[in-house]
């Protein structure tokens, strides 16, 4: 387990030992070790730092560590941070010990094994969990939320409106359109993929696909000319021969040509024999293994620009995001199959054609609007939270949490992805961690912005019986 | 009205869902049918119900399932879910031409159905909202397909018209009630709007087929089906149409063909033991026709019709008992307003044949079948006869 994304504050007042302790943490992956030395020190730094852990080496020269942690547990943020105690109480302070609810008692000269064993102990009863997150479904309409993505409309072509925004869209991702033009009604769109064009991302979202009364002024747009024409040939890699002869007449129902190979090693030497008649790839599996080396070395052997997009059929739950893969979930439809080959050949073109010059765009204005998308606050912790989207974000997108605990502070209505991957329980949603320290804001004013305006109980894990008991080890 | 789920569940091994995952959805009202007929007897039930399949493969089972959701809940395809964790190429084939979007694995199944239920249950709450509206109108229209009352669809039309112009769903179904109600010319504009709206739905392709065969263009249907053909073979429906749209044309030898294929993929067809005996009345094959129309459900006017025009035929080439048989078969057949005609071809027949005593106990049927309305001819052919009779005494 990763201890990566817990801190701890050590109390002592021999400034020289904190390097031990640093030390001593960061072998068992614990990076951020925060130390003070005095109590207003322990004060300020416990409340900007939220801490996970108070480890007390010693008494300070302005009170004695009890009197502190009396102290510290008088304000609810920490009344059930988990705290380790380094001395030998007397029975009297053992009482008080006990009633300050610490998690665990080393004797000096403390053992580094002991200390990381306890710190495992304590983390690992967490559950990966800080102590101060609790559950997005505490918090008044945490499950039904807005987040807002700024965009652009930049026109629709034959099959797709076009959008440009900051974030790479997947396919299947429900996004409500809303024009910063109230004259324009909404729409509803499912996303069919994104387009890189330049700096930014064009946002595809098939016609057929949107909802809603602002339909009636995309399906009024003239369509966008694209800049080139572009070639509709698919080499495809089935080993069904029932499947492969399936897709053939499908492909060719929507005007796209086709070649099937049965074979791996197939695909490579019929690609590699002449690479450019090929502008997309579809294979019904995810090359792995020994079988994969020759498609590997024949799609690597064309220079990223140039190279075909890949449409892979897959099983697996996480996946990698690759600029040249469009990954197409196991089981898929019909349709989803033709939407992401269709896709991929609009991104085949764009390689070839200037960046950025995938359509002319010359008669058009941009319409700006803002992406909503719907979702809840699955938990929340003083560096940021998990989200679920139900559509994937980008890392680094900007987004707005349109919950009224965010809108009310200016500071933490926008966030900023940190990544984002598909839920394990929902195949329509993403889940997507976004960091508030990366907005420049301390963990402290995260939280007490938040906590000043509802309180809710901590996570269950802090609770757990593994922790509350206190430990006293015998060295 | 989204609380009801009905499980059509032909994975006999539990490969795909597992029995407990079924427990789980228990709290649900949750139906689990795993014979057709069950299932169908829910479905003709026309409560509704959130249709979800749990298959493999494609069979005749899984064909009939889906047509009996189109038919008895609702023309919206995009309410069905189809469970399948590596569904085959021709169940892939079929619910890309059923226009199903909904494939969802069995991992998990009942927190993704209780979240679809609740998100159906809550865009339908909204009340004239364009899902409550078209959901609404469907069902209007599964059921007066059905033959029972077309009661409100035009007030819903009306509300789901101001929406057509963006929605590709709202043009298949205003499409498909303007067909039901044989207003050609509008539901062609629905159904050509529904195609430049979502151009890769396939449903309004086999509705414009329907629509161009309706409205006596063969030719055109023909290029469409064939086209759709070679998507998926194995839609007996589509079968049974590209036989009408070939019948139409005059081409019977090649609509045999496709009758043939049919009757072999799903037996029980209405649709295709229909065509079949057209088939045989059109080539002249009484014998198979008649045989062929013990089998058929629904009899529609028009074998009676051709029932008719054999027998006349066959009387006027003097072969008065195989067209009595003919004209009988056709009377127990027909619609009670129009069995007093036949009942005069009988009495007919059988003052060709000699039988005069006969031919007039039939020609009071005739009166007590025509009722208050009367028909003139019986009269005459009654004094016809009671002359002939005075004559063939006195003589």
């Amino acid at each position: 387990m990763s201890l990566a994304s817990h801190s701890v504050l050590v109390i002592t007042d021999r400034p020289q030992s904190v390097a031990t302790f640093r030390a001593c943490l960061s072998q068992i992956g614990i990076k951020e070790v925060f130390a003070a030395h005095s109590f207003r020190e322990v004060l300020e730094t416990a409340a900007k730092e939220c801490p996970h852990l108070f480890i007390f080496d010693s008494d300070l020269p302005d009170g004695s560590a009890i009197s502190l942690l009396k102290k510290l547990r008088t304000d609810s943020f920490f009344e059930k941070t988990p705290v380790i105690m380094i001395r030998k109480p007397t029975k009297e302070e053992l009482v008080e010990i006990v009633k300050l609810k610490v998690t665990a008692i080393l004797a000096k000269p403390v053992e580094t094994t002991a200390l990381m064993e306890k710190c495992k102990a304590i983390f690992g009863a967490l559950g990966h969990l800080s102590p101060y997150g609790f559950k997005g479904s505490e918090i008044p309409g945490g499950q039904n939320t807005t987040f807002r993505f700024n965009a652009a409309i930049v026109g629709r072509d034959e099959n797709h409106l076009i959008c440009q925004s900051s974030l790479s869209l997947v396919d299947g991702g429900a996004f409500l359109i809303s024009p910063t033009d109230t004259t324009l009604a909404p729409l509803m769109a499912i996303s069919s993929g994104s387009v890189k064009a330049g700096d930014k991302e064009s946002n595809l979202f098939a016609l057929g696909n949107i909802m809603g009364k602002g339909r009636t002024w995309v399906s009024q747009m003239a369509p966008l000319k694209p800049v080139v024409t572009l070639p509709r040939k698919v080499l495809v890699y089935e080993n069904s021969k029932d499947r492969a002869e399936q897709l053939k007449e499908i492909l060719n129902f929507h005007e796209i040509d086709c070649e099937t190979v049965d074979t791996m090693q197939r695909l490579a030497q019929r690609f590699s024999g002449n690479p450019d008649d090929y502008k997309v790839v579809y294979l019904c599996e995810t090359p792995v293994g020994a079988i994969a080396i020759p498609w590997d070395k024949a799609i690597t052997a064309i220079p990223e620009p140039k190279r075909p997009s890949q449409v892979i059929a897959t099983s697996a739950a996480a996946l990698k995001a690759r600029p040249d893969i469009n990954w197409l979930r196991k089981p898929f439809t019909v349709d989803q199959l033709i939407e992401n080959i269709e896709v991929a050949l609009t991104q085949r073109g764009n390689a070839v054609a200037p960046q950025g010059q995938m359509w002319d765009k010359s008669a058009t204005k941009e319409i700006p609007c803002s992406y909503l998308v719907k979702g809840q606050i699955i938990s929340i912790d003083e560096t940021g939270g998990v989200l679920e989207l139900e559509a994937p974000a980008t890392t680094n997108a900007q987004m707005y949490i349109d919950h009224p605990l965010f809108k009310a502070n200016e500071k933490i209505h926008q966030v900023r992805i940190t990544y984002c991957t598909p839920s394990a329980v929902n195949s329509k949603a993403w889940h997507a961690r976004f960091n508030m320290i990366d907005a420049g804001i301390s963990r402290g004013t995260f939280w007490r912005t938040l906590r000043t305006q509802f309180a809710p109980k901590p996570v269950e894990a802090i609770a757990s019986p593994a922790t509350a008991a206190p430990a006293a080890s015998a060295s | 009205m989204f609380d009801r789920v009905l499980i059509f569940n032909t994975d006999s091994s539990n490969q795909i869902v597992t029995v407990a995952d079924i427990e789980k959805l228990a709290e649900k009202k949750v139906i689990v049918s795993t014979t057709l007929e069950d299932a169908m007897a829910q479905l003709e039930s026309l409560k509704f119900y959130i249709p979800v399949l749990v298959a493999t493969d494609y069979s005749e089972d899984v064909q009939r399932f889906i047509q009996g959701c189109n038919r008895n809940l609702s023309c919206l395809p995009d309410l069905q879910i189809v469970v399948s964790n590596d569904p085959s190429p021709q169940l892939q084939g079929a619910l890309y031409e059923m226009g199903i979007k909904n494939l969802w694995p069995g991992e998990r199944l009942d927190s993704r159905l209780t979240a679809w239920v609740n998100k159906l249950q809550t865009e339908v709450k909204v009340d004239g909202s364009i899902a409550q509206n078209l959901i609404k109108l469907g069902v209007l229209v599964a059921r007066a397909k059905k033959g029972n009352k077309i009661g409100d669809i035009d007030s819903y039309i009306k509300k789901l018209s101001e929406d057509a112009s963006h929605d590709y769903r709202i043009c298949y179904t205003l499409g498909n009630a303007c067909l039901l109600r044989q207003q050609f010319e509008q539901a062609e504009k629905h159904f050509i709007a529904c195609q430049s709206l979502n151009p890769k739905f396939i449903p309004t392709f086999t509705a414009i087929a329907q629509l161009r065969l309706q409205s006596a263009k063969p030719g055109d249907a023909l290029t469409l089906l064939e086209k759709m053909e070679k998507l998926n073979n194995s839609n007996s429906e589509r079968k049974a149409l590209l036989a009408a749209a070939y019948a139409d044309s005059g081409n019977w030898e090649k609509a045999k063909v496709f009758l043939d294929q049919a009757a072999k993929l799903e037996p029980n067809n209405a649709k295709v033991k229909e065509m079949r005996v057209r088939a045989a009345f059109e080539s002249g094959d009484i014998p198979e026709a008649l045989r062929l129309l013990d089998e058929c459900e629904v009899i529609e006017e028009y074998f009676v019709t051709k029932l008719n025009e054999f027998a006349i035929a066959l009387s006027k080439q003097s072969k008065t008992q195989e067209a009595l048989d003919l004209y009988k078969k056709a009377h127990t057949l027909a619609s009670p307003h129009i069995k007093y005609k036949l009942s005069f071809n009988i009495a007919l027949a059988y003052r060709r044949q000699g039988d005069l005593p006969k031919a007039l106990e039939y020609l009071d049927i005739v009166d007590a079948e025509a009722g208050e309305r009367g028909f003139e001819k019986s009269g005459k052919l009654r004094i016809q006869i009671k002359e002939e009779l005075v004559g063939g005494k006195s003589a």
